[in-house]
């Protein structure tokens, strides 16, 4: 298990130079956590990664290392294996939010029935069937649960069809639609994930949609790069909400009034290091007149991870990593930090609430800020 | 353990204080109700979580009743308010994932008599009837491994309960074969039970040396 994963990860090819651990957020507020130790102790076979290690559930898998390492040792795969070795093991990271997300993406692998989709605002258009699906992920579901957080995550969904709509698109929303099994998959539980991927694919083939749109970077990712690996290549393009939005802009298809303000952006790991989307979110945004970027000290590739990631072990480590990050966009000077991501957007809007208040910046998904930008 | 090789299909979470007394009152006062219930005594009703729940749904339970002590009443200040706001949100998250809301019942009350308990889980498992012959959520056919993994499990712990009983008879210095033969004898019947005993006492025995 161990001698495939270190083959898989090319882990072999560690040169001890650190720069895993030093990139690492974690590793800069969290003496103990270092993922060249990690790496290091598997290869040595002393001890291996020790699975009842709580440490094996700190990692972000925001991809730094990796984006940096050079010899190209897939830090994140690591992770995700040990992680489900130390599953397979009986151990388990503790859930966050009492483990109310991760039972309700378990929910979803049979006992779920159809999808209730009356959250969808009046006046939006959508159909049954057609070409194009917008696959929702779990907004509904945070809508629900984050709603104390002052996190609106229904209307992000809602903001998504407004833009869709203005496009001239008329999306397919599915009641048959699952969770994409994101979270399960990054904590160790493959199984829960290829249940839901199996009911996606169906899903979206019933529908005949040709292409998928998403709000949410880890179902894009996991569209993107997880399911090709596991069921073969798909039948239908995939596209960030932002990359479906910017040929649109582009011919002018998509009418946005004046807005006067500047912004910073935050890309999402999974949209950015991952996917390798950086530039769509950029182009889309500077598409509304008067509406200008600050970039933030470390962005794109260099971006600070939101600080937390699958639902697993958030620490006081975490809250740092968050506060961190809302201090440096606040450093920009803008007024608003928008992010690629729901989940960034839940993230950083947890800390500003729990912060000591100086981070004054107001937070906000991408779609949020285009759909207030249009010309009705 | 004798509930869940039934047909278990109600999921009873009952804080300790006032609804478990009502249910052992319910015993006390030989008041029959429902057995596809199987209580879960909590320490606190504000202890539930929506995971806990949404759990249940997940592994084919029917239905998820919380029985906590009334508003105002409970044993450490909020905790009845709590399970309140967890309920609510609970519901709605079953709303959203298309499960009957009615599924979750929730009963606050700081009765204690038995007869009251009984009826209300009678109440609720009939209103799961009703759900379940309307195919509310029955349209996959029921999963069984997940039971049949645990029933090992349920079984091995039965057996360890009943060892002492085993060891005695093992402390009388009979062989494990020489109950085996014994137990050949006997009727058909009563072959299962003895040898499942026979083997525990060996291991028993053996560990003692």
């Amino acid at each position: 298990m161990l001698e495939e994963t270190i083959q898989r990860t090319k882990a072999y090819y560690c040169l001890e130079c650190g720069i895993c651990t030093g990139s690492c957020p974690v590793s800069r507020h969290h003496e103990n956590f270092s993922p060249r130790l990690m790496v290091e102790r598997a290869l040595l076979r002393e001890e291996g990664p020790s699975l009842d290690d709580r440490e094996v559930w700190s990692c972000l898998t925001c991809g730094t290392c990796s984006a940096r390492c050079p010899s190209l040792v897939d830090y994140n795969e690591f992770t995700r294996e040990t992680r489900v070795a130390a599953r397979e093991g009986g151990w388990a990271g503790v859930d966050t939010h009492a483990g109310t997300i991760l039972a309700f993406m378990e929910l979803q692998t049979g006992a779920a029935g159809k999808r209730d989709l009356s959250w969808i605002a009046e006046g939006l258009r959508t159909s049954r069937k057609g070409g194009v699906l917008f696959y929702t992920g779990c907004l509904p579901y945070f809508g629900i649960v984050f709603r104390d957080y002052g996190v609106d995550a229904v209307g992000m969904a809602n903001s998504t069809i407004r833009l869709m709509n203005a496009a001239g698109v008329r999306p397919v929303v599915s009641s048959d639609e699952r969770c994409c099994g994101h979270d399960p998959y990054w904590t160790g539980d493959a199984d829960t994930m290829k249940t839901l991927a199996k009911k996606n694919l169906r899903m979206i083939e019933e529908t005949g949609a040709r292409k998928v749109v998403f709000a949410c970077p880890e179902c894009y990712a996991m569209f993107k790069l997880v399911y090709p690996r596991y069921f073969g290549p798909l039948g239908f393009e995939v596209a960030h909400v932002t990359e479906f939005l910017v040929p649109y802009a582009a011919k002018g298809k998509l009418a946005f009034g004046e807005r006067e303000r500047t912004i910073t952006y935050q890309d999402p790991c999974r949209l950015g290091r991952y996917a390798g989307v950086y530039d769509a979110p950029r182009e889309l945004l500077t598409a509304v007149p008067g509406l200008e970027i600050a970039e933030m000290a470390r962005t794109r590739a260099e971006a600070l991870c939101c600080g937390s990631s699958a639902w697993v072990s958030c620490t006081r480590v975490n809250k740092q990593i968050q506060l961190e990050r809302l201090a440096e966009a606040a450093e920009t000077g803008a007024t608003t930090l928008v992010t690629g991501c729901p989940k960034c957007n839940i993230h950083l809007a947890c800390a500003a609430r729990d912060g000591d208040g100086e981070e004054k910046i107001e937070i906000k998904f991408v779609t949020d800020v285009m759909a207030e930008a249009l010309e009705s | 353990m004798a509930g869940r090789q039934k047909t278990s299909s109600i999921l009873a979470f009952v804080c300790s204080w006032y609804p478990l007394a009502a249910a052992d009152n319910a015993g006390v006062d030989r008041c029959e109700y429902s057995a596809e219930a199987t209580i879960v005594p909590v320490d606190c009703a504000g202890t539930i979580t929506a995971a806990s729940i949404l759990k249940a749904f997940a592994r084919r339970t029917d239905g998820v009743l919380v029985a906590v002590c009334g508003r105002g009443d409970c044993h450490y200040s909020n905790g009845s308010e709590s399970c309140g706001i967890v309920i609510d949100e609970t519901h709605e998250i079953m709303k959203a994932a298309g499960i009957d809301p009615a599924r979750l019942r929730l009963d606050f009350s700081s009765d204690v008599a038995g007869k009251r308990f009984a009826s209300m889980v009678d109440g609720f498992a009939e209103d799961l009837a009703k759900l379940n012959g309307r195919g509310a959520r029955r349209t996959a056919p029921k999963r069984k491994p997940p039971a049949t993994k645990r029933r090992p499990v349920a079984k091995k712990k039965t057996i360890a309960k009943k060892k002492p009983t085993a060891t005695k008879k093992a402390a009388a210095k009979k062989k494990p074969t020489a109950t085996k033969k014994a137990a050949a004898k006997k009727k058909p019947s009563a072959k299962k039970k003895t040898v499942p005993k026979a083997r525990g006492a060996g291991k028993k025995t053996s560990r003692r040396k």
